[in-house]
């Protein structure tokens, strides 16, 4: 009998750490599609005599996005992209077209990938299969609806940190 | 004489191999950025009976954007976006298209001759002649380009589009 009881209760005990291991993997397993929706709007980050201002409309489940910096009034940089969920690669992924005024154009593909349900990290797609040793990070955290707080790291060293409120 | 000659005569067809030479690589190395210039503009295909494709291009600095939709009886059936910018370090472009409601994917163009342009998935950059599929584009005119689907080296399916604007 008693060997019966012990079995029994090692049966739940293992059934029990199941569910739990089950619940965990649910809850790491974040819908990236859904999280980026609370990024939409428009955004603006002032400092000293610059100002970086932000658009993110949706298109269809994924993203449109004009960027821009301006100093004095002048914009000095500007970009356009599109952010979409790739299923074959399972991530959401950037491409952004930037423009340094008055004439270098470049594209830059970037993975991106929610770490918990209000920040997510980028990394540029060639430096996606080690990304500890990323050599350019981006961090952008939603500390409220209303305000976001973006981080550029160089080589895991912090280069700076914007705060963007929301204007729309 | 003649033997001072003789060596002159050998050292100005050398010379004048070597320019040649020269001349050919610089030909041979085409200006993706100018070449990419040529989808500037609004498009139109028919892609079937009652569908129609139609693409509007527009530069971004050296890079492109463009806006596509098909239209089935008047009506929007699908629609997406694309950026198209210039890598340096592979000489070619990419293409990203976010086609509205649907995972987005990149793709490489690289002009091959000042007419023809290779296009293939990003996921076969390492070999693309043995990519699943690719397409080639030709411009015809400068009003008129073909886009040939090809697997397996054989073509499958060829569009034509007409410059509209």
């Amino acid at each position: 009998m008693k060997i019966f009881y012990l079995t029994f209760l090692i049966a739940i005990f293992l059934s029990f750490r199941t569910i739990i291991i089950q619940a965990q993997t649910t809850q790491t397993k974040l819908n990236q599609i859904e999280l980026m929706k609370q990024f939409t709007g428009i955004w603006k980050c002032e400092k000293d005599d610059t100002t970086d201002i932000i658009e993110d409309k949706l298109f269809g489940d994924g993203h449109e996005l004009y960027m821009k910096t301006e100093t004095k009034g002048k914009i000095i940089w500007e970009g356009k992209s599109i952010i979409g969920y790739n299923k074959k690669s399972d991530m959401l992924i950037e491409s952004l077209l930037e423009r340094w005024i008055p004439n270098s154009t470049f594209l830059t593909i970037w993975s991106v990938r929610f770490l918990s349900t209000n920040k997510f990290e980028e990394i540029l797609l060639d430096e996606i299969s080690n990304p500890e040793k990323a050599t350019e990070k981006w961090i952008y955290e939603l500390k409220s609806p209303d305000l976001m707080i973006n981080t550029w790291m160089n080589n895991n060293k912090v280069v700076s940190v914007y705060t963007f409120k929301r204007v729309k | 004489m003649k033997k001072l000659c003789f060596p002159a005569i050998i050292a100005a067809f050398l010379l004048f191999c070597t320019n040649v030479i020269q001349a050919q690589t610089t030909q041979m190395k085409l200006n993706q950025v100018e070449l990419m210039k040529q989808f500037l503009g609004s498009w139109k295909c028919d892609v079937d009976k009652d569908t129609t494709a139609f693409w509007d291009t527009k530069s971004y600095g050296t890079g492109l954007e463009n806006k596509y939709n098909y239209v089935t009886n008047g009506k929007i059936v699908e629609e997406g976006k694309q950026l198209w910018g210039y890598d340096k370090r592979i000489d070619k472009y990419y293409a990203t298209t976010l086609p509205k409601g649907m995972d987005i994917y990149i793709d490489v163009y690289c002009f091959i001759s000042k007419n023809k342009c290779k296009i293939f998935s990003l996921y076969d950059i390492e070999n693309p002649d043995k990519a699943p599929v690719r397409w080639e584009i030709e411009f015809k005119s400068p009003d008129m380009f073909t886009e040939t689907y090809i697997s397996n080296n054989e073509p499958f399916k060829i569009r034509t589009f007409t410059r509209i604007k």
